[in-house]
């Protein structure tokens, strides 16, 4: 299976890559190649000039910059999931790069790569969604920043340009009280794509009172999406098992599976409010003032 | 046509300076330089078989441009090892049987070099889990999980007996102290995984870094078995779809 023909472009800054990707026709970013190494001898991606921004230096690292974490959009699933900063700031997020296909692939996959490529199963989007994460896209034009969820348009769709790079994804600190979990479920224990993801956070106050909630899900509609309805219906109010439930109904009711698909329905209701209840047991335990 | 591009390859210690068109893979550059002991299964990275250490870290070959890897530290199985002098984790893969057809075996014993490297002493678990991207439709998986179990012990083994007779310093030298000295810490999945997939803020955070943590399991349970006989039963996978093609398998039987 060899590969089309295309031209190569290494640039060394971020200025020359969007120089590069605005005016070469047929130009297209590669960072881990395995979406796109794929697609190419699929055919369903013909780059004429193939522009590697890998190297970029501007595209790596993870800092925690004041208020928020930001994430080189070049940085590989294996980074994210060794990074400390993640790990104290993000845990749903290394819970879900740990999930993420397997140890050869997560060595080269980006995440990046993976917010472009915007699959119906992306592992980032559902954890990163909880986080309230955006997008800063550049140009020659200049640069924007974009939430998660508006980025996100739907099946392998998104707002951003053909001659936009993604920069960096960023998400502010998470509250030190909140609590969060998640769980993909797929065909296969380990290295599989998702059949589901779901992702949550909750966030209490001293009273047990429901302050913050995020409750986001994957693969189970065309896109990564929000179940904002269910969101709504949790704060304010003591989160009891009765509530989890209802959440957990309302879940369900933003998603969105294809025809012959609709066990996914019950499954996303079913793993919302086993995590929910985990994410409170986990408020619990530590308690606003433990 | 595009111009060719000067890549520089050092493979198994070796260098070499080649002139390849765009549009070669690594997989491609090393097997055309004789190095077939990386093998072509899939070219799509579902299966492992390409498998090769880059600058240390285990990557399917197939989904490497060689020029992506120009200037790169490349070693393939046969550098770990050769007929004459196996490596450690060769002789035990020999030895438990794991080797049948053998079209994956050097894609499972880098893998498995990955894996001991952080991880001197791993739990069947983190076995299964660590070779997940390799495919075997021999096996069955039993043996090549018993081969990782016996070179690791082997290898803590070697280490101990060279710790025994050598003074502190000499440990620093040595192909097998060379291969456990790495420090356990660099935090493979299993201590980067807390202990339930509730996660509580910074506090969660530090006891996440624990030794001891169940690691994966707390997203795949413990059994992480790979459950595959479709994915074991041939290297292709099984639509020969694409993975990024949403929902391969199940959604349409
Ligand atoms: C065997 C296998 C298993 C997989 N398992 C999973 C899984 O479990 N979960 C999951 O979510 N995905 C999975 N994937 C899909 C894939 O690995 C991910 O989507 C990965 O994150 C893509 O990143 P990449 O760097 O390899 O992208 P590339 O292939 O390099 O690029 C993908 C697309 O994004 C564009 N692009 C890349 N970086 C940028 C940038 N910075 N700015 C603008 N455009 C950019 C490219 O032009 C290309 O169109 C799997 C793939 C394979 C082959
Ligand atoms: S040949 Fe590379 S993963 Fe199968
Ligand atoms: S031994 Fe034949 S594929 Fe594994």
């Amino acid at each position: 299976m060899s590969l089309p023909m295309f031209e190569v472009e290494r640039p060394q800054s971020l200025g020359e890559a969007l120089k590069i990707l605005s005016e070469v026709k047929g130009a297209e970013p590669i960072a881990g190649g395995t979406n796109l190494m794929v697609d190419m001898r699929k055919g369903t991606h013909r780059p004429r000039v193939v522009v590697d921004v890998a190297a970029l230096r501007d595209l790596h690292g993870i800092e925690a910059t004041g208020p928020e974490v930001v994430i080189g959009a070049a940085t590989t699933i294996a980074e994210m999931l060794e990074s400390p900063i993640l790990m104290k700031h993000a845990p749903v997020l290394v819970l879900a790069c740990s999930s993420f296909a397997n140890a050869l692939i997560r060595n080269r996959a980006t995440v990046g790569g993976n917010l472009v490529t915007a699959a119906p199963c992306s592992d980032t989007a559902p954890a990163l969604l909880t986080l309230d994460a955006e997008v800063k896209l550049a140009s020659v034009r200049g640069t924007r920043r974009v939430p998660l969820d508006r980025y996100l348009v739907s099946a392998f769709s998104t707002v951003r340009r053909s001659d936009e790079l993604l920069v960096s994804v960023r998400f502010p600190i998470p509250s030190a009280t909140a609590a969060a979990a998640f769980r993909k479920m797929g065909l296969r224990k380990v290295s599989c794509m998702a059949k589901v993801d779901v992702a949550v956070m909750l966030d209490a106050d001293a009273a047990g009172r429901c302050t913050n909630a995020r409750i986001a899900i994957a693969a189970a509609s065309p896109i990564a999406v929000r179940a904002r309805a269910a969101e709504a219906a949790l704060v304010g109010k003591p989160i009891t098992p009765e509530a989890i439930a209802a959440a957990a109904g309302l879940t369900a009711k933003a998603a969105a599976p294809r025809a012959g698909s609709e066990y996914k329905l019950s499954v996303v209701q079913g793993l919302a409010r086993r995590l929910l209840a985990e994410a409170a047991r986990a408020l619990e335990r530590g308690g606003t003032h433990a | 046509m595009p111009n060719k591009r000067k890549v520089v390859l050092r493979v198994n210690g070796r260098q070499h300076e080649l002139a390849l068109d765009p549009n070669v893979s690594l997989l491609q550059a090393l097997r055309d330089l004789g190095h077939t002991d990386v093998k072509n299964g899939c070219e799509i990275g579902e299966c492992g078989a390409c498998a090769v250490l880059l600058n240390g870290k285990a990557v399917n070959s197939c989904m490497v441009l060689a020029w992506q890897a120009d200037g790169a530290e490349v070693v393939t199985n046969a550098g770990l090892g050769t007929m004459d002098k196996p490596h450690v984790i060769q002789e035990a893969f020999a030895d438990a049987g794991a080797v049948q057809c053998g079209y994956c075996t050097p894609g499972m014993v880098i893998s498995t070099k990955a894996l001991l490297d952080r991880n001197p002493d791993p739990s069947e678990a983190e076995i299964r889990e660590a070779l997940s991207g390799n495919l075997c439709r021999c096996t069955g998986y039993t043996q090549i999980v018993e081969a990782v179990r016996l070179a690791a012990e082997r290898l803590r083994d070697g280490q101990l007996a060279v710790a025994a007779v050598a003074p502190p310093t000499a440990l620093l030298k040595g192909e097998r102290v060379a291969e456990s000295s790495r420090s356990p810490g660099g935090p493979g999945v299993a201590a980067v995984a807390p202990p339930t997939a509730s996660l509580k803020g910074e506090r969660a955070a530090e006891s996440s870094r624990s030794p001891g943590g169940p690691g994966v399991a707390a997203v795949a349970p413990p059994t992480a078995s790979l459950k595959g006989e479709r994915a074991a039963g041939s290297l292709r996978s099984p639509s020969g779809s694409a993975p990024s093609g949403h929902e391969k398998r199940g959604d349409r039987r």
